[in-house]
């Protein structure tokens, strides 16, 4: 059943790796945008307040497959992005495609982040601002890192999420993981067992994940 | 003629509508220490907490000196709450740092120390209260008097004029209470100035200088323990009395 991977194995593995190269970029913009989101909701500006749960409701109205498309032929049109291939894929839909991921998953992390930030008492901060600490000091060591910490079961479970979401970015010509298998579905006019194949693939890569974040918060919790 | 540390001039709170206190009065004055006692929901915490502004009173004014308290932007608070520390009836140590880091983080981010010298005074200051041994461990190893000594320690810290507690034995396990009540004796022998909520009344009776007798909207009686404890002004405060001593 699985013999065509003799012949098609590359191109899974190229699949495979551009599925982790979105992915990886996506949840690095995702987490960053999460943070500024999540300091633009706390910040004492109204216009900075109003800017950021505007993002957040538009980015989680609205599908991530329109978005994926939509910043695709804005930036296609907009910027003279480099046609340059990466594992057969030009770096004019990849950078777009993980962009969009990030942008998306954004909006998800801060949401993650203010539920974080509910979660710890308000003592944490009392405490730090009676010794004479700034807001910013208080936010900073004490608030951020306990946040950090209280989240990282939701973030893993979005950054799961964002992995398998990536698929998406095969509607704009990214060859990844998803893409791979339905063309050589097509090519092999069986597309069950590519698709067990991809399926097998993301399957092992949000395990990896997850065990990575379990040991992360072991190690986090081993501290308090 | 000394001048008041903190000073309280028509002091009002109100949430939404429904009034605190109204219109108290009240001056604390160096190496004084006075306990606000009174029935629960009278209000003595929120007082204590407008005191470094934790909380903002409705109307009336605090002095610090003669700095208008309740007149401070951030910047001021800042430096007033170095002045005027507190210590919380749930401690508050911060949970994601060792118990020296709780210590230090003021004194590098308020007091401007370099790491050496933050830790020096930190480690001085664990064994002033008896906990040298755990300045690596974390709050949560800590038990609940462990880590409001730890609290007072950080907040002796920052050497302040005066510090509020609030309760800072409600929250304990009895066998502990006496461990904190020791520590703010000492403190207050060595003649630092301390506003306490408590309802430890031995506390209250032996150790503070003037009593405040918080209840139906305002400080009732103000006084000598041994006038207050042996002859109160008021009924509310006889009948209180009565309900907190004959057990």
């Amino acid at each position: 059943m699985f013999s065509f991977l003799g012949k098609y194995w590359t191109l899974f593995l190229q699949g495979t790796v551009t599925t982790l190269l979105v992915s990886v970029i996506g949840v690095i913009t995702g987490f960053l945008l999460g943070l500024l989101l999540t300091m633009m909701r706390q910040s004492q500006n109204k216009i900075l307040r109003g800017i950021a749960t505007a993002y957040i409701a538009i980015m989680r109205g609205t599908p991530s497959m329109i978005q994926v498309m939509l910043l695709y032929y804005v930036l296609a049109t907009a910027l003279p992005l480099p046609q340059s291939q990466v594992m057969g894929t030009g770096l004019d839909r990849i950078i777009p495609g993980a962009l969009a991921l990030g942008l998306n998953s954004g909006a998800y992390v801060s949401e993650i982040f203010r539920s974080g930030i509910i979660s710890i008492p308000k003592g944490q901060t009392e405490a730090g601002l009676s010794l004479g600490l700034s807001r910013r000091d208080t936010f900073y060591s004490v608030v951020l890192p306990q946040m950090l910490h209280n989240t990282i079961p939701a973030l893993g479970n979005e950054f799961i999420t964002l992995i398998k979401e990536s698929s998406v970015l095969f509607y704009i010509g990214v060859n990844e993981v998803t893409a791979e298998a339905l063309g050589v579905g097509g090519t092999l006019y069986d597309y069950i067992p590519p698709l067990v194949v991809a399926a097998i693939i993301y399957f092992i890569i949000t395990q990896l994940l997850a065990w990575l974040l379990h040991l992360l918060e072991k190690h986090l919790s081993s501290k308090y | 003629m000394t001048e008041p540390v903190l000073k309280v001039e028509n002091l009002s709170k109100k949430y939404g509508d429904t009034l605190v206190w109204d219109q108290v009065n009240a001056q604390v004055m160096p190496g004084q220490v006075i306990s606000i006692i009174g029935p629960s929901g009278a209000g003595k915490s929120t007082f204590l907490r407008c005191l470094n502004m934790l909380e903002t009173p409705t109307s009336g004014k605090i002095f610090y000196h003669d700095q208008e308290v309740t007149q401070m932007k951030d910047k001021e608070l800042q430096s007033l709450r170095e002045h005027v520390g507190m210590v919380f009836q749930n401690f508050n140590l911060f949970a994601n740092m060792s118990v020296s880091d709780n210590i230090c983080l003021a004194l590098k981010k308020v007091k401007g120390l370099d790491e050496a010298a933050a830790k020096d005074k930190a480690l001085a200051l664990l064994k002033q209260v008896g906990l040298a041994d755990k300045a690596d461990s974390y709050p949560s190893s800590l038990s609940g008097g462990q880590q409001q000594r730890v609290a007072i320690a950080r907040s002796l810290a920052m050497d302040p004029e005066v510090i509020l507690f609030d309760e800072p034995t409600s929250a304990l396990d009895p066998e502990m209470v006496g461990d904190i009540l020791k520590i703010m004796q000492e403190l207050a022998e060595q003649g630092m100035t301390m506003v306490v909520v408590t309802h430890e009344m031995s506390f209250a009776k032996n150790v503070s200088d003037e009593i405040w007798f918080m209840a139906d909207q305002q400080i009732l009686e103000k006084g000598s323990p041994a006038s207050f404890f042996q002859k109160p002004q008021t009924e509310r405060a006889q009948d209180f009395l009565d309900k907190v001593l004959n057990l």
